[in-house]
């Protein structure tokens, strides 16, 4: 807590740690939010509009959660790894699926 | 849509009357014996329920439920503040009401 | 981040809240407004008497002036007046454009008995105003929907925040301490919060759903591709507009809207008609699109198909075309509310007023936790801590000041003067910018008990401003009974007493705060106590009655 009582190296840290994690939530959880919103539209077993209503209607949701996910983890690692790891697999899986001819 | 809110209101005020605190804040010389509370609670939630369902029967489903959880929203509110400021008077209020929405 | 998930959540809540909150107050205030946009509207155009003609002769009015002025259109769009959201008969149409891109559009209301183009004053009207809530003043729309996208996000997660750092949320429903300090303050928070908190909810999550295809635009490229062929692909399949034939380029005459509407009305009721959207008029394979009124929250209505050509009805469309779109237009609806009565219609705007004061107890919470240690420090506050308390003043008074200067000005700019629509608007930011200002040069408490006594005359003085100014005082409007102008007086007056009601309070409560300031002078250099409006006097007899 109390980041008056500590040393200065600690406070610059701290900085940083709060402008990689506000980074991640804002344009990491937008990307998150992006690439399993266009795998949900895939995967879901509706017609095409359908499905992609349905991930639209939920994006923001998964939005809100990476953000709050970000921020509730004590090591900036876990953080940062868990919002970046899963939006690169999924659009990793989402060009794999594109060059195979799997997706639309 | 007023007796509406008065069922809003009372069955709020039965839940609040469950819970010691504001029993104490409405009747300041009495205690709630312990084994009332469920019932008590059970009505209010019963007569929440009740509001729902006259909502519904008013407006029809979809927006009886949108009028029925504005109605509560605004009962809350409004319970809250006579709890604070006028505790004792927050049952003659539930009856004014319904007097009120009766006419 | 912080030592517990509670303490992380919490510091999200706060920073993030206070990262947007003025912008959220903006939105929510202008946006609550926007429930009553058509009163305001009628106010803002004291010329124009209420419309009372019947949907026949609105519909021969709008057929001869679309005659006129709109041949060869690719879409005549007609909506009759009647209700609430229609007061008058409006026109539209759009006439076909060169090379790929849209031609010009027209909207235009008319005096559906006399055919002549409605008048009355120029005016930006509660449209303006509400428009404000999502697309911001003074930029490109698109810049407007991102900004109010970014902070509505900010919202959602301050909201879901909110409920888990809230300990005791059912505990605490009915709490609210009075003349407490700080304590009031959060209680009253809370209390804002959990008792509306459906609809706090509800109107972030659907205002984010209303942009969903520009903020999520990605997600549809993902399925659809890029471009403009995907694009309009999309749209067909969204919109369900791929069974519309294209015009066939031959000339026909149009059939009798006024049978269409006869069948229509025998399908749903007498005045059940909501719009009649006309595709390709005078081609041969025109469309006649009627569209019944909201009942629901559910947005989209059931609509009946006719040939315009022959005037035979064709197909029958249902409301609910799929679950998941059946759920996106139920949230759209209930975020517009314009299927709302006049009951409903007034508990929509006292949310919205519970959220807007949400997010202004949210934001004085952040300054109120800061002062006392503010207070102490050498060289006075921050200048960081200054400007959230002077934006605070600035924007939670001063914004409903600007918005009365709005009003204001809609009465007392000469009616004839050119600019007159988009000077009512610069006076409302014109206003905002001094009361914004101001707060830097009076103290803060002084600067509180100024504007919420200008707040309240401002208000408080609409209704005579209106008696002077036009023949609809209040008493006309009693004695006609015409509810609309009465009312928007009537709730002018109550915020006017509202505000000089808190004025009045917060003087009493610096008054008594100066008087132990002085008595404890004797060993402290007496700095002002701030106590904020909500911390009052009436504790000695709470403790008697409670204990």
């Amino acid at each position: 807590m109390k980041p008056m009582t500590k040393t200065l190296p600690s406070e610059s840290r701290y900085r940083w740690q709060i402008t990689w994690r506000i980074v991640t939530a804002i344009f990491g959880g937008f990307a998150l939010a992006n690439t399993s919103g266009i795998l949900l539209t895939y995967l879901l077993p509706m017609n095409k509009i359908d499905a992609l209503t349905t991930s639209m209607l939920l994006s923001f949701g998964i939005y809100a959660g990476a953000v709050m996910w970000v921020f509730s983890h004590r090591s900036l690692f876990k953080s940062l790894a868990g919002i970046w790891i899963p939006a690169s697999v999924f659009f990793a899986i989402i060009v794999v699926f594109k060059l195979i001819g799997v997706a639309p | 849509m007023l007796a509406a809110y008065a069922l809003a209101y009372c069955s709020f005020l039965i839940l609040s009357m469950a819970m010691s605190k504001h029993f104490q804040q409405i009747f300041p010389q009495k205690k709630m014996p312990q084994p009332y509370i469920t019932l008590v609670r059970a009505i209010g939630w019963a007569l929440l329920a009740i509001t729902l369902f006259y909502c519904s029967h008013l407006y029809g489903w979809a927006t009886g439920i949108v009028a029925a959880l504005g109605l509560m929203s605004a009962a809350a509110f409004v319970l809250a503040l006579i709890l604070n400021y006028a505790p004792r008077f927050a049952p003659g209020i539930a009856a004014i009401t319904i007097i009120v929405s009766v006419f | 981040m912080k030592s517990g998930f509670r303490q992380s959540m919490s510091w999200l809540h706060t920073w993030g809240g206070l990262t947007v909150g003025w912008v959220l107050y903006f939105v929510f205030l202008t946006g609550t407004l926007g429930y009553f946009d058509a009163e305001i509207d009628a106010w803002m155009k004291p010329e124009l008497p209420p419309e009372t003609a019947n949907i026949q002769q609105s519909l021969s009015t709008a057929e001869k002036r679309l005659h006129e002025k709109a041949q060869g259109a690719e879409r005549w769009f007609i909506s009759p007046p009647g209700d609430r959201n229609n007061p008058y008969l409006r026109v539209f149409w759009q006439m076909p454009g060169a090379d790929g891109k849209p031609g010009p559009r027209v909207n235009e209301l008319l005096n559906a008995t006399t055919g002549e183009t409605l008048s009355g004053r120029a005016t930006g009207g509660g449209q303006t105003l509400y428009r404000m809530h999502y697309a911001l003043h003074y930029m490109p729309p698109n810049i407007g929907y991102w900004i109010v996208g970014i902070c509505s996000m900010f919202m959602l997660v301050a909201i879901i925040t909110g409920i888990v750092i809230h300990k005791k949320i059912f505990k605490d429903i009915f709490t609210f301490r009075s003349a407490k300090g700080q304590r009031s303050w959060l209680d009253m928070h809370n209390l804002l919060s959990v008792s509306a908190l459906p609809f706090h909810l509800m109107i972030t999550y659907s205002g984010l759903l209303f942009f969903v295809l520009t903020y999520m635009s990605l997600i549809v490229a993902g399925t659809y591709g890029f471009g403009d062929d995907a694009k309009n692909n999309f749209t067909n399949d969204f919109f369900s507009e791929a069974d519309k034939p294209a015009a066939s380029g031959n000339k026909a005459n149009m059939a009798e809207l006024s049978a269409m509407v006869a069948i229509a009305e025998s399908h749903w009721g007498a005045g059940q008609v909501r719009y009649l959207d006309i595709d390709y008029p005078g081609d041969s394979n025109a469309r006649v699109t009627i569209g019944r009124q909201l009942d629901s929250p559910l947005r989209s209505a059931p609509e009946l198909v006719f040939d315009g050509a022959t005037g035979e009805l064709l197909t029958e469309k249902s409301a609910i075309t799929s679950q998941p779109r059946a759920v996106y237009d139920t949230f759209l609806g209930l975020h517009e509310g314009l299927f709302a009565n006049i009951g409903l219609r007034w508990l929509y705007f006292f949310s919205g007023l519970l959220g807007t004061a949400m997010i202004a107890t949210g934001m004085l919470l952040w300054s109120l936790k800061r002062r006392p240690a503010q207070l102490q420090k050498a060289g006075g506050p921050d200048f960081g801590y200054r400007l959230v308390e002077s934006l605070n003043l600035g924007t939670i008074v001063g914004l409903p000041i600007a918005i009365a200067a709005y009003f204001w000005a809609n009465r007392l700019l000469p009616v004839d003067f050119a600019g007159r629509a988009q000077w009512e608007m610069h006076c409302l930011f014109i206003v905002w910018l001094f009361t914004l200002l101001y707060p830097l040069m009076r103290s803060i408490n002084r600067g509180w008990v100024d504007m919420l006594w200008l707040a309240a005359a401002a208000f408080g003085l609409l209704p005579l401003l209106n008696a002077l100014t036009t023949e609809r005082n209040l008493f006309n409007s009693i004695s006609r009974q015409d509810w609309v102008f009465a009312g928007t007086d009537l709730t002018f007056l109550t915020i006017g007493i509202a505000f000089a009601f808190a004025a009045w309070r917060l003087r009493e409560n610096n008054k008594t705060a100066e008087m132990s300031a002085s008595a404890a002078s004797t060993q402290k250099s007496s700095r002002e106590i701030y106590i904020p409006p909500a911390a009052t006097t009436y504790s000695s007899k709470q403790h008697t009655e409670t204990h």
